[in-house]
């Protein structure tokens, strides 16, 4: 499989975040992903998080969030990270607030490796090392870190 | 009580793998067999055998989107219910199949 690398760079990770709200989690981890070339453009990348909101359920539990949207606007398939100073309101399955944020950014037509990768990372979001340093840590590298331990086991 | 299911979500990114963990998880901590299909954006991974749905007990459906292949079932006691249906409370969502599934013979 494809390195954790691939779709998660040290540029889309934000572990202050300042946003209060998921309003404004969506907007500034937006902006992060277009800054960095991710996204083309905000808005529709935006309309898309918000659809799937809509949807269902993005608060897996644990402090966590995994909203996503699937667009047009996305350039390349990847995974941003944001982590709050403040609990974030959010529907979750454990009624817990929100303090770290995966959010997936998928290219519309994407049969890829990356596909996988992201979903596979998904998956380690239950894992209670990986929630534990997702919480806690202090650098991207730590973070990068028990994503590849997860992996390989 | 033996499972078979599928997942699948709108986006067949997140949920569709996180609820088959899952899912498995809670089936490994009750003692029931199990084996799921995912229904993701890459299409089905780990599909289920005719064998595997002639000997199970129950059908597990945890579903937000139209599945394909679902005739396969036919005949079999389906549970049918979204994602975070079974997300919320994994093994309680399965004893409680379980139960009824009792209730029913």
């Amino acid at each position: 499989m494809l390195d954790i690398r691939e779709v998660l760079m040290e540029e889309n990770v934000n572990l202050e975040l300042e946003a209060r709200t998921k309003e404004e989690v969506f907007t500034q981890m937006t902006r992060m992903l277009y800054e960095n070339g991710a996204i083309r453009e905000e808005q529709p990348f935006i309309d898309e998080l918000v659809h799937r909101e809509a949807e269902g359920v993005t608060g897996i539990g644990e402090g966590i969030a995994i909203p996503h949207g699937r667009s047009a606007v996305v350039n390349r398939s990847v995974i941003a990270i944001g982590r709050t100073r403040a609990d974030v309101s959010w529907e979750t399955f454990d009624d817990k607030p929100v303090r770290c944020i995966i959010m997936f950014a998928i290219r519309d037509v994407d049969m890829s490796q990356h596909i996988m990768l992201l979903s596979h990372v998904a998956q380690l979001l239950l894992d209670k090392d990986v929630i534990d340093t997702l919480h806690h840590a202090h650098t991207v590298e730590e973070i990068v870190t028990v994503l590849r331990k997860e992996e390989s086991e | 009580m033996k499972i078979v299911g599928i997942t699948a979500c709108p986006t067949g990114i997140a949920h569709t793998y996180i609820t088959k963990k899952k899912i498995i998880e809670a089936a490994k901590v009750c003692g029931y067999p199990c084996r799921i299909e995912t229904q993701g954006s890459i299409g089905a991974e780990d599909e289920l055998t005719a064998q595997e749905i002639a000997e199970a007990d129950v059908v597990l459906l945890a579903v937000d989107v139209k599945i394909t292949g679902e005739e396969r079932f036919k005949g079999k006691p389906v549970v049918r219910c979204r994602t975070e249906d079974v997300m919320r409370n994994t093994e309680g969502f399965l004893k409680k199949i379980e139960a009824t599934l009792k209730n029913h013979r």
